[in-house]
């Protein structure tokens, strides 16, 4: 196993690389140039080429992405052209702040959508199932800035019960981890219904029951444990997603997260902050993947992860 | 049976629950003189150091920290602030200030003339590094007389210095934070403001306590929080929810509801912000004045704020706000589509004519609505519009080529209430901001000229007369004056939104 960790590690950096060479030229082929937006709209031409040059963007090119991986290995990802505060800085705690969200929002899609799964499957094409497949429908269909609105009228204008913007304390994490979750718990609870009942008219199972075990101990003892691989290839999927595309939720909440600082980044051109941030994306990538893989190993013995 | 009918029952006091929670619910932001005045804007101050300001998110924060030497007061006069009293030497270039006594820096260092030229001094320099350093171009030097008057000389006789003196890039720091805290002042800033930074987490909120000390007596709130709350729809919810007191750039469909809302009041005030439509005066048809005029003709800018803009803005032919003191007002051109089809068919185009309009999305209030309203409009008089829009950074850096659009969104404000920056930013051939390539030597003339005016009268008439020849050139067409929406919660008075487009919390308090 533990070649397996250091080759996938191996084979992460040339990914990287690449990833850092995309992203630094799609960032220089984007028209809009970052000196004027730093100098604002109404700056003069000197005003303009006094920041570009404070700004390093008047080297060649080339220079400038060797310049930038000369520092990245080192840790040092340069100086936001917006605040002038170091990436490093400005990435790091959104990042946790992100990780949080992310985290909280899959526990509570794993959580709701397992359960919901489990109870669709125990009472298949019966009024519990199909209630949980129509509101999954909904959770899969509902756009994340509408949900996350009507949970900000109904939770936090009428009833007053929880806080619209900000990340203080765990009351503030509820509204956007749920926002953020409820397509995902949506598709876990699909995917386990689906091979759940696919899992429970397998021989084994006929066989549980004839030697007299209940049903719950059958569902949870030799049915869930193996219908939960495909949930499990979900989870390290949408985790990802999860961590790069909170946009909208962290938008609407206010949510200073890593997406937001992404998105911002972007319109003003801050290209130390993008290049960092998106780097920074791939590397989660890379370790959820190699999590995931490990994960399949411990839930099913029979997957040898070598 | 009974079983149903305790369930419904239970369901039925629930709902009785959530309506009355959601009746006396927002009575959740305890005001009291040991609260936060919350302020929730779109976006983050990128610095509080004023040398290195270029937005309004961030001048709107580095100003309740900082101050200038003068500023304007409400009807538009100059009113001393770190300067007591000034007068212009007969040489016309000489300025002497005479500087308020016992004011201390948030550092605890003295205020003193000094500090002037340090700061002065501090935007000037090259390794400052100021993205805004052309605003110090007007300043000769900076001389110590004793701690007390100053002396600020301008290489001409410059008559908008004053004006000039109220910008946020010529505010006063501490020379002792800005000497110790070096590029990151910003981060660590010391006015003589009535605000001093307490806490900044970035992207999120930016907490400013009141300065007890303050030498015009201190505020009456606990202090100020600007919070980041980007989504427009947000924002309007925490004000109703009582989580702020103060939200900004409400969009005009939401006026209504906010009007109804029975914890909300709306603040609105004008900004001498011009949104307009530019033209580029070398480019195909617009090189041809008739065609110009007869656009000008084609936009019925009365219609775009009633329509549009919810009746609020203004509206009027000339470049700058007229409200700016001493600036005539004129009524827009007329909206007469058989005009404006006869000034196009006299330019040579019998069949109308076509072209790109770049407008901006997200910028200035409805520019999306402002932009599809003029395309209707002007298709009348033979005008083919199609709009077009790409995001900020790439419209600014087609406009800065000069030579890509030929028709555009874009606005100028006048921060320091005085034509002269926007004259030669916009006017001048060869302005930084003229990106419509207009040269008119005759108002070149006129620009140089206001500029060396001492006397008001006189130079506010060579202004009327530049303005009066670019609404007949038509180098571009003035759409409307932006204004600024703002809501409160009912729970706070005595907040200014200034036409500058700072905010003064100095008289703010719950009530």
């Amino acid at each position: 196993m533990f070649h397996f960790i250091i080759r996938r590690i191996i084979f992460a950096i040339p990914a990287l690389i690449g990833v850092s060479i995309v992203v630094f030229l799609m960032l220089h082929a984007t028209p809009g140039d970052p000196a004027q937006v730093v100098a604002g709209p109404e700056a003069t031409a000197a005003d303009i080429e006094n920041v570009r040059k404070s700004l390093g963007l008047d080297r060649p090119i080339v220079e400038q992405y060797l310049h930038f991986v000369g520092r990245a290995v080192t840790g040092d990802f340069g100086v936001s052209f917006k605040t002038g505060r170091t990436v490093v800085e400005e990435i790091g705690h959104r990042y946790l702040n992100t990780l949080q969200l992310a985290g909280a929002a899959m526990l509570f899609a794993v959580v709701v959508g397992i359960v919901s799964g489990v109870l669709c499957a125990a009472f298949k094409y019966r009024a519990l199932d199909n209630i949980i497949l129509v509101l999954s429908l909904i959770g899969i269909s509902a756009p994340a800035f509408f949900v996350g609105l009507v949970l900000m009228i109904v939770f936090s204008v009428q009833l007053g019960w929880l806080p619209l913007t900000g990340n203080d304390s765990w009351l503030h994490l509820i509204l956007p981890c749920v926002t953020l979750g409820l397509a995902n718990a949506a598709i876990i609870a699909r995917v386990m219904r689906a091979r759940l009942i696919e899992t429970l008219d397998s021989d084994y199972v006929r066989t549980a029951y004839a030697k007299g075990l209940s049903g719950f101990r059958v569902i949870t003892r030799h049915g869930l444990r193996n219908a939960l691989m495909p949930v499990i290839t979900v989870v390290g999927l949408q985790m990802g997603y999860l961590l790069g595309g909170a946009v909208i939720t962290e938008t609407v909440f206010s949510w200073p997260g890593l997406g937001r600082l992404i998105i911002q980044s972007i319109s003003s051109r801050d290209l130390p902050l993008v290049q960092a941030s998106v780097l920074l994306i791939a590397v989660t990538f890379v370790i959820i993947n190699l999590l995931t893989d490990l994960l399949y190993g411990l839930v099913d013995p029979r997957v040898e992860v070598a | 049976m009974t079983a149903t009918i305790s369930r419904r029952r239970a369901l039925q006091s629930a709902g009785a629950l959530a309506i009355a929670a959601g009746i006396g619910g927002p009575a959740r932001a305890q005001a009291s003189k040991n609260t936060y005045l919350i302020y929730a804007t779109g976006a983050d101050a990128s610095t509080l150091d004023p040398h290195f300001s270029t937005d309004l998110r961030t001048r709107r924060v580095a100003m309740q920290i900082h101050e200038t030497l003068v500023a304007r007061a409400p009807d538009g006069n100059f009113a001393g602030l770190l300067a007591e009293s000034w007068e212009t030497a007969a040489d016309g270039v000489s300025w002497t200030f005479k500087l308020r006594k016992g004011i201390k820096f948030h550092d605890g260092s003295n205020f003193d003339a000094e500090a002037v030229r340090f700061s002065l001094e501090r935007l000037k320099d090259p390794a400052t590094g100021s993205p805004r350093r052309s605003m110090g171009e007007q300043i000769a030097a900076v001389e110590v007389v004793d701690p007390l008057t100053v002396v600020i000389k301008t290489p001409r006789p410059y008559a908008a210095l004053l004006a000039q003196l109220t910008m946020e890039n010529l505010g006063i720091v501490s020379p002792a934070a800005a000497k110790k805290h070096g590029k990151d002042y910003g981060r660590s800033p010391a006015g003589t403001g009535p605000f001093k930074l307490a806490e900044w987490r970035p992207g999120e909120r930016i907490r400013l306590d009141s300065n007890a000390d303050y030498w015009g007596g201190s505020p009456k709130i606990r202090g100020l929080e600007f919070r980041v709350v980007p989504e427009d729809s947000a924002r309007i919810l925490v004000l109703l929810s009582g989580e702020a007191h103060l939200i900004d750039n409400i969009t005009p469909a939401m006026l209504p509801r906010l009007e109804k809302a029975p914890n909300a009041q709306l603040i609105t005030a004008m900004s001498q912000r011009t949104v307009y439509f530019g033209l580029n005066t070398k480019m195909a048809p617009f090189d041809n004045p008739k065609v110009r005029q007869a656009l000008a003709h084609a936009i019925d800018t009365r219609a775009l704020i009633k329509h549009v803009m919810n009746g609020k803005g203004d509206v009027s032919r000339s470049f700058i706000d007229p409200s700016i003191l001493g600036l005539p007002a004129s009524t827009p051109y007329e909206y007469d589509p058989a005009k404006s089809k006869k000034l196009l068919e006299e330019a040579g185009f019998k069949d109308g004519v076509a072209f790109d309009f770049y407008h901006t999305l997200g910028i200035y209030l409805n520019d999306r609505a402002v932009s599809e309203a003029i395309q209707a409009q002007a298709a009348p008089a033979g005008f083919k519009i199609s709009l077009k829009t790409v995001d900020f950074p790439t419209h600014l850096s087609m406009l800065r080529a000069r030579d890509r659009a030929a028709a555009y969104m874009l606005s100028e404000g006048s921060p320091t209430a005085d034509a002269d920056v926007s004259l030669n930013l916009v006017m001048k051939t060869g302005g930084p901001s003229n990106y419509g390539n207009y040269s008119n030597p005759a108002l070149d003339a006129l620009i140089e000229q206001q500029r060396t005016q001492l006397e008001p009268a006189a130079r506010n008439a060579t202004v009327a007369e530049a303005l009066k020849t670019i609404s007949e050139d038509v180098p571009l067409i003035p759409l409307f004056y932006s204004p600024q929406l703002f809501a409160a919660a009912k729970t706070v008075d005595g907040i200014v939104i200034k036409r500058n487009e700072f905010i003064d919390f100095n008289g703010a308090r719950f009530v």
